[in-house]
């Protein structure tokens, strides 16, 4: 799988333009150039390295935002803050700046039930455009860096 | 008062860049170059966060309203250009109070001086591109690795895990990955056999900190270098596992450069293609 070529500003590579968000909105909500940096550790015959680390991504800030929200239900405070700073690293090492800067608002607002669960919220919008992204990338089809062509 | 001595930094700011020196004589020799460095240092007056502005292979200058006794040694702390801090140990050699001071470095390991000299040639030091010039020009050979190539890797982020386990096999090293603290414990309790181990702060169950403070107490571990990783932004943090025991910290988020120049510094050996320098991927700041 390739990544679209996003870097030269060629706003019609870029794969959400389909889903009707500008390139600059897709810069906003996560750096592709992190994933890209990747591609040079693929290993031939091996699985997609790219596609596995967006899976591990979906999945593992999946199940932490549902242990948040059991964990604000359950005002487990500890359990917020641990898993809002690990939801923090994962999306700051994929490039989603403006998700991590949102964990990081929940991290430091865990101790305050209605502020951590407004901070959850925030957080999931955010991961739900990180996601909309992230599946345009993974799709065949968006392997735009060989024609460039508009969309 | 605060205001008269900002004024007078400046004043005497400007006659000094005017110079183009900051450092002494003696280690302007060692060709100075330009930085902008995060420094943590620590001096009998307290405890400072500052810039690096210049740094030769054999000292720095220090840009800090903090004042030290010359010929006092301080440690301190520098973020490199690829985001790991280093700690490092001088004697201060010059004061130019309010601007700072010159520390001229002392024990210095050959992994540190190695990284100075990189870090001066990637601003530009003619004398330390050429250092290293030489050195791939004579086609040192690598050194052979002697026994394992096995590194722990523990993080219960799993994407985190995924990238780091990534960059380390592209590096030539097999990973032995664990999802959490408690199963890092429970590899190490049965199994000594790596050469380093790289572990997040912040675990379930067992933290990164637990997990140092366990090898550093068990004879057959206590000898593999830790780094710790962590998306905690206090400094406090970087103190309380270099003072634990780890050898490298690096904060999240990090990048493939970085993770490389990680293993580097952990594990003896240059795995860096020949000519290459380890910074001409990463942000020069």
């Amino acid at each position: 799988m390739n990544i679209p070529a996003y870097k030269n500003n060629d706003e019609a590579a870029l794969p959400a333009k389909r889903q009707f968000l500008s390139g600059e909105e897709v810069r906003e909500i996560i750096d592709l150039s992190v994933l890209e940096s990747f591609r040079e550790f693929q290993q031939p015959g091996e699985p997609d390295l790219v596609g596995k680390l967006i899976d591990l991504f979906i999945t593992s800030t999946t199940e932490r935002i549902m242990v948040i929200r059991q964990a604000i239900t359950d005002g487990d405070t500890a359990v917020i803050k641990r898993e809002a700073h690990n939801a923090k690293g994962g999306a700051g090492n994929i490039g989603a700046h403006r998700m991590a800067a949102c964990c990081k608002e929940l991290e430091q607002k865990a101790s305050q039930p209605d502020e951590a669960a407004v901070s959850t919220a925030r957080m999931e919008i955010e991961f739900n455009e990180v996601i909309q992204v992230l599946n345009l990338v993974k799709q065949p089809e968006n392997d735009l860096s060989a024609h460039n062509q508009p969309l | 008062m605060i205001y008269q001595l900002i004024i007078n930094r400046y004043d005497k700011l400007e006659n000094l860049v005017s110079d183009n020196r900051f450092m002494s004589d003696s280690l302007q020799i060692v060709e100075p170059v330009n930085v902008s460095l995060d420094v943590v240092w620590q001096g009998t007056a307290g405890k400072y966060d500052s810039r690096m502005g210049e740094i030769s292979m054999d000292g720095c200058f220090i840009d800090s309203l903090g004042q030290e006794t010359l010929g006092e040694t301080i440690s301190f702390k520098v973020r490199l250009p690829s985001g790991i801090w280093v700690n490092l140990q001088g004697e201060v050699t010059l004061q130019e109070y309010p601007i700072g001071f010159e520390v001229r470095f002392t024990g210095l390991t050959p992994e540190n001086r190695r990284l100075i000299v990189e870090v001066v040639a990637a601003h530009g030091g003619k004398q330390a591109q050429q250092i290293l010039k030489e050195e791939a020009e004579q086609n040192i050979p690598e050194q052979t690795p002697q026994g394992t190539r096995r590194i722990l890797v523990a993080d219960d982020e799993a994407m985190t895990l995924g990238m780091l386990t990534a960059i380390i096999e592209a590096q030539g090293f097999e990973v032995v990955s664990a999802p959490d603290g408690r199963e890092a414990f429970r590899i190490l309790q049965q199994d000594a056999d790596f050469c380093a181990a790289i572990f997040d702060m912040m675990m379930p169950h067992l933290h990164g900190m637990d997990l140092i403070h366990y090898m550093k107490t068990d004879a057959r571990l206590n000898h593999i270098p830790i780094a710790m990783i962590t998306a905690e932004q206090d400094p406090k943090i970087w103190d309380e596992s270099v003072a634990a025991g780890a050898k490298v910290f690096l904060p999240k988020p990090f990048s493939p450069p970085q993770i490389q120049m990680l293993l580097r510094m952990l594990i003896k050996e240059d795995s860096s293609p020949p000519g290459s320098l380890p910074y001409a991927n990463a942000n020069i700041g």
